[in-house]
């Protein structure tokens, strides 16, 4: 029996995806192909964490954004330039085999102009800004703001270790909102996160919400930018109500407030 | 693990079509996983289809009419099936067709005798 990645597993293979811009069919498609080589490796005996930086050290994020442009590449941009080299053999065939005079070349230009200007619906990605809102509405990111992101010790653990996040001074059942329109990755209790909401956002940004008491999304439930998702709360390794609030960026933990100015 | 038997990339992306089409003819439907390691089981690790150009060619033959796809809850994420239609059979034995004939004239053209 080959092992098969618990559902927080996936979801970490899922979120890694997250920074590719990748369509949801081929996103689907990955998602479930690099599953399979970790759980290959997890019957030859590797741990998951072992596996997993194998498999992602294998899938670097360009690697797979390059899929992505090989994607759109066969099946938008290549059938266009046939159309094109067609419709500009059949345009060559008519003015040249034409018994009439060709026109004079200022005549010849504007018709050319116009058949290169055809390719408007080639959909360049937009670019992407990262998520700014505050996740508590009203509340000012710099003001309430009771730690901030970078090495710190940590007050549970007694350790010093990267603060992946900003904690936000709010008392318990204090609504918190999406950051950005988004997919929900992942609602529900994780380890030292207590009750934790995770939002997949365009550009490869994720939010994370955490000690939460309560949460009001699902899995792959759509978010729209200050859609109520949950209750401030002091779930898992916190020591009184506030929020712990994280946004990555390809798998990345950035500083929220950074992305303010 | 680095296999000097290897092929080019020339010849696996132009044959690429013809074997994923062949694979489909005879398994009806798989997913993208296995068919890489179908692939790779069968010529002993010799034809390594890449992700990048597999994904590609199966959306592009979806596209095309030549397979559907299927998705399915399995281990608690969906995994999109890639099943073969009519005209993908037709395009699979057409395919196969061709290389043979391709098989033959290549063996005049480069003077091959078969290996004893």
């Amino acid at each position: 029996m080959t092992p098969v990645l618990n559902k927080l597993e996936t979801n970490r293979v899922q979120e890694y995806l997250a920074g590719a811009h990748l369509s949801p069919a081929l996103q689907m498609d990955l998602l479930d192909h690099i599953c399979c080589e970790i759980e290959t490796q997890l019957a030859e005996g590797r741990s998951f964490e072992e596996a997993f930086v194998q498999t992602t050290t294998e899938w670097p994020v360009e690697r797979l954004s390059n899929i992505q442009k090989d994607l759109h590449f066969t099946l938008t941009t290549k059938p266009m330039l046939f159309k094109f080299s067609a419709a500009a053999a059949v345009l060559a065939g008519f003015l040249f085999l034409s018994p009439f005079p060709l026109p004079e070349p200022t005549v010849i230009a504007p018709v050319i102009a116009e058949v290169v200007e055809e390719p408007s619906n080639w959909v360049a990605p937009l670019p992407i800004g990262p998520p700014t809102a505050s996740p508590i509405a009203g509340l000012d990111m710099h003001k309430d703001l009771t730690s901030g992101f970078g090495m710190r010790m940590h007050p549970v653990l007694k350790k010093r270790q990267l603060h992946r996040g900003i904690d936000l001074k709010a008392k318990a059942g204090t609504p918190v909102q999406a950051t950005a329109d988004g997919v929900v990755l992942f609602a529900g209790t994780d380890g030292l996160y207590g009750i934790v909401v995770r939002i997949q956002h365009a550009g490869g940004y994720v939010t994370v919400y955490s000690h939460l008491s309560s949460h009001q999304v699902k899995v792959g439930q759509e978010v729209v930018l200050g859609q109520s998702i949950a209750a401030v709360g002091s779930t898992g390794a916190s020591t009184a109500p506030h929020l712990h609030y994280e946004v990555r960026k390809n798998d990345k933990p950035v500083d929220p407030l950074a992305l303010l100015d | 693990m680095y296999n000097c038997n290897m092929y080019s990339k020339e010849l696996i992306k132009g044959t690429l079509r013809t074997v994923v089409l062949r694979l489909l003819d005879q398994e009806g439907r798989l997913y993208g996983y296995q068919m890489s390691k179908l692939v790779a089981d069968r010529s002993e690790g010799n034809y390594q289809l890449s992700e990048g150009s597999l994904y590609p060619l199966l959306h592009k033959l979806v596209k095309d009419g030549l397979l559907v796809t299927e998705t399915e809850k399995v281990n608690g994420r969906n995994r999109r099936y890639y099943r073969i239609t009519e005209t993908g059979r037709a395009a699979a034995a057409d395919r196969r067709d061709e290389f043979r004939r391709f098989l033959l004239t290549m063996q005049n053209l480069l003077d091959l005798k078969p290996e004893v």
